[in-house]
């Protein structure tokens, strides 16, 4: 799978779950280096704790056929660690 | 058996690409047969579940010829260790995809083992505090120690920082366990890591941190 087409599909989570919870989801590590990808590193930065599965379980159903690897950080854990900088992580955003 | 429509062209894309992988074919669902350029064929299982029930595994041992390697997809699974033992007696190879790159990369079909158990039996095995241990599943190792009665159970984690959701995660992935451990060197705890280790009554530390404290912690 192409990194438009992943990107097309989070995008469709996104707009599944708009409204009902606030986060945002990144693209980071080889996905966005390379053609030759094994996993696709998706961060999910969320804000309430039950959230974070909600989020896993709708992109899983979205990209069944993917070797997924998810790093999930509330907003804060996010803050501390500067995660998104230090892995020059890709916001996935609607155009 | 397990049967789905999806992991063996998964695995004869991403392997084609592997060192040593000379040529693979999809002989039927879930099954692909893996030539290498130096080393006998073989014979791989492709699937992807959460949890790896015992049966779904003797089904599949006993149901496929010159079975050598059964390769899980999914990250998160949980496999029981008595799974894991049975498959060994069976001389049958099991792991992720990554297991099944280090496999194919190998010039032998002997039985393999995870790398990153690998890595933690012999630092265990090395360490003086420790009489012994097993693995009661694939992401737990129960630790007995040299005059403590009391047996220490440890899970691990792979994520690149340790955070609550890692914890929890953990949780219910693994058997009961005392204390997670981050294993990626470069990785950090966050604070919600450590509170949320602590509602759950375990702790939350790095391996070097963890050796140290199996002399003395946990008692």
């Amino acid at each position: 799978m192409e990194v438009t087409a992943i990107t097309q599909n989070l995008i469709s989570v996104l707009n599944i779950l708009e409204g009902r919870m606030p986060f945002e989801l990144y693209l980071f590590g080889s996905v966005l280096h390379s053609a030759n990808f094994h996993d696709i590193d998706i961060l999910v930065v969320y804000e309430l704790e039950g959230h974070a599965q909600t989020i896993k379980d709708t992109i899983e159903n979205h990209l069944p056929d993917s070797l997924l690897h998810f790093t999930c950080l509330t907003v804060d854990e996010e803050r501390e660690l500067d995660f998104v900088r230090i892995t020059k992580a890709s916001k996935v955003a609607a155009e | 058996m397990y049967s789905d429509t999806w992991t063996a062209k998964f695995v004869k894309e991403k392997l084609a690409t592997e060192h040593n992988v000379k040529n693979i074919v999809i002989e039927k669902p879930n099954i692909v047969i893996v030539d290498r350029n130096e080393g006998p064929s073989f014979t791989v299982f492709c699937m992807s579940l959460g949890k790896i029930g015992h049966d779904t595994m003797i089904e599949i041992a006993d149901g496929i010829q010159d079975l050598i390697f059964i390769t899980n997809i999914k990250k998160d699974y949980v496999i029981y260790g008595d799974t894991l033992e049975y498959l060994s007696r069976r001389d049958i190879s099991f792991g992720g995809f990554g297991d099944l790159g280090h496999f194919a990369y190998k010039s032998d079909n002997d039985l393999y083992e995870n790398k990153n158990y690998t890595f933690i039996k012999n630092a265990l095995e090395h360490h003086r505090a420790v009489a012994r241990h097993y693995r009661p599943d694939n992401n737990t190792i129960a630790i007995l120690r040299k005059g403590i009665e009391k047996e220490l159970t440890m899970a691990t984690t792979y994520d690149y920082d340790v955070s609550a959701e890692s914890v929890r995660r953990a949780r219910t992935l693994s058997s009961d366990f005392n204390v997670l451990v981050g294993m990626n060197p470069y990785g950090r705890i966050t604070g919600a890591a450590v509170s949320t280790a602590e509602s759950m009554g375990v702790e939350v530390c790095m391996w070097k941190e963890f050796l140290g404290k199996l002399n003395s912690q946990w008692k």
